[in-house]
């Protein structure tokens, strides 16, 4: 297949995309005329979806993994029109002006930080050599990764379509003897046990229902002396004398879990016990709340325009839910109830 | 999938000792042509299971490579082991067919070159 340069497009004029690199055209994907896919032909990742509440607020494994699938095998192709193929928040410096800011950039940055912080070595001989990219989105970490290092990554994710497309954007970037893309489920990894020299996890834990399993699998197929990196979205801690959080807290998590196909919030410390127990060395953890606060509000002022006003309109009223959603989450930052987490440990050799 | 993904899975269905490596079933291979990179080869070597690989690719057709693993130091020299290595490592693609737990003989389906490794209900 031929590259083309990609329309550097947006239906959000907020996001100016700037393609760096040619990208094989998408097959064109066709929405069935459900209301869900409908609202992610104008929202951004994060909008809610139409399925129907309850299968959120019970933690039923299946459904949640379909839903997931499915949500974000039909809404992958229009995210990769708005954001690039970067599934997660960029980095910013705290209180700076974003406006104009290069966001695929951030999104770079996020990545770069997040290795510096787990303390990866400039050494190339001390550097990872097989990485696992857990639920890998579109893959984009592990084709940054597998360049950046010269190593080999494996990707998977719930979506066949995710992966088909992954995949496909590695052969046209030149990686495809370097990365590769399955269907699988980050709560029973398909691997052998102490594969990986990395073990990635950008933004995915937040879908895991079972946290645990989730954090036992990473350090398992994590080599000895092998790097585990977790960031992902969390809920505050609990104060030294909280037995759990405020109601008002809880009821503004759970509207947003039922919006965002999340399961439960963990908090950072709850990560944090878990990879004890796992007596895994070396466990660091930062907030960097303040690192993607820009991200919310920019994505709230992109809807506010009125083209993107007009776009919610024609697109229904569980859209315009979904977008309601969007102050929820700027709120939950503002008040500090969620945060953004990176969270990293060392396997012991 | 290629055969350095396959080299790297397993099943890990609840009550499986020992699910590497999984067994192939071919419906359709594809050659696609990579870009041949030494020090890459030389690096993925020694993480490679050489006997789960050269029986793998016997079964995608391709018969070339020893059954014993070669001593790192032809890796160094030997050109045309070079590019064996890397036309059954990363060239041989299984399109369509399955991956077979070597245990359950369970079927995870290869569908346009993508294993499907997730576990039913049950087997979890």
């Amino acid at each position: 297949m031929t590259s083309v340069f990609h329309a550097c497009h947006s239906p959000l004029p907020y996001f100016p995309r700037k393609c760096q690199r040619s990208h094989p055209p998408r097959p064109s994907v066709s929405f069935p005329s459900s209301s869900f896919s409908r609202r992610c032909q104008s929202d951004a990742r994060f909008m809610a979806t139409s399925v129907k509440t309850a299968a959120w607020t019970t933690p039923d494994g299946s459904a949640l993994q379909d839903g997931i699938s499915e949500y974000f095998d039909k809404s992958s192709g229009f995210w990769e029109d708005i954001w690039g193929d970067h599934m997660h928040h960029g980095f910013y410096d705290p209180d700076s002006n974003v406006s104009g800011t290069d966001h695929i950039a951030a999104q770079i940055r996020m990545i770069e930080e997040s290795l510096r912080f787990a303390g990866i070595s400039e050494d190339p001989a001390k550097q990872p050599k097989r990485i696992v990219d857990v639920g890998c989105g579109l893959g984009a970490s592990s084709r940054y990764l597998a360049r950046k290092y010269g190593a080999e990554c494996q990707g998977f994710t719930l979506g066949a379509v995710q992966a088909g497309r992954a995949n496909v954007l590695a052969k046209a970037e030149g990686l495809a003897d370097k990365v590769s893309f399955q269907v699988a489920d980050a709560l029973n990894q398909p691997f052998p046990d102490g594969q990986f020299d990395l073990v990635w996890s950008m933004e995915s834990g937040e879908h895991m229902p079972d946290k645990a399993k989730f954090v036992n699998e990473l350090a398992r197929v994590a080599a000895p002396g092998g790097t585990i990196i977790i960031v992902t979205e969390c809920r505050r801690d609990l104060g030294p004398s909280e037995k759990s959080l405020q109601p008002w807290e809880k009821k503004l998590l759970n509207r947003i879990c039922n919006a965002f196909y999340l399961p439960e919030w963990c908090s950072t410390s709850d990560y944090v016990k878990l990879l004890q127990s796992l007596s895994l060395q070396d466990i660091k953890v930062a907030d960097w709340s303040q690192h993607v606060a820009p991200f919310w509000p920019a994505v709230k002022r992109s809807i506010l325009t009125w083209k993107g006003f007009i776009s919610l309109l024609r697109s229904g009223l569980k859209t315009i839910k979904g977008a309601l959603m969007i102050p929820l989450m700027i709120q939950g930052h503002q008040k500090g109830v969620i945060k953004y987490a990176i969270i990293t440990c060392r396997k012991p050799e | 999938m290629r055969l350095l993904t396959h080299n790297m899975l397993s099943s890990n269905i609840k009550g499986v000792t020992n699910g590497f490596p999984l067994r192939i079933e071919v419906e359709k291979v594809v050659e696609k042509e990579v870009e041949i990179n030494h020090d890459f080869l030389r690096n993925i070597f020694p993480k490679i299971d050489w006997k789960a690989f050269s029986d793998a690719s016997r079964i995608m057709g391709y018969v070339e490579l020893p059954e014993e693993a070669p001593e790192p130091s032809v890796l160094e020299s030997d050109l045309e082991f070079l590019r064996k290595f890397h036309h059954a490592l990363l060239e041989l693609h299984l399109e369509e067919g399955a991956l077979v737990c070597p245990e359950t003989g369970r079927k995870f389906p290869v569908n346009k070159g993508i294993p499907n490794m997730l576990l039913h209900e049950d087997e979890v």
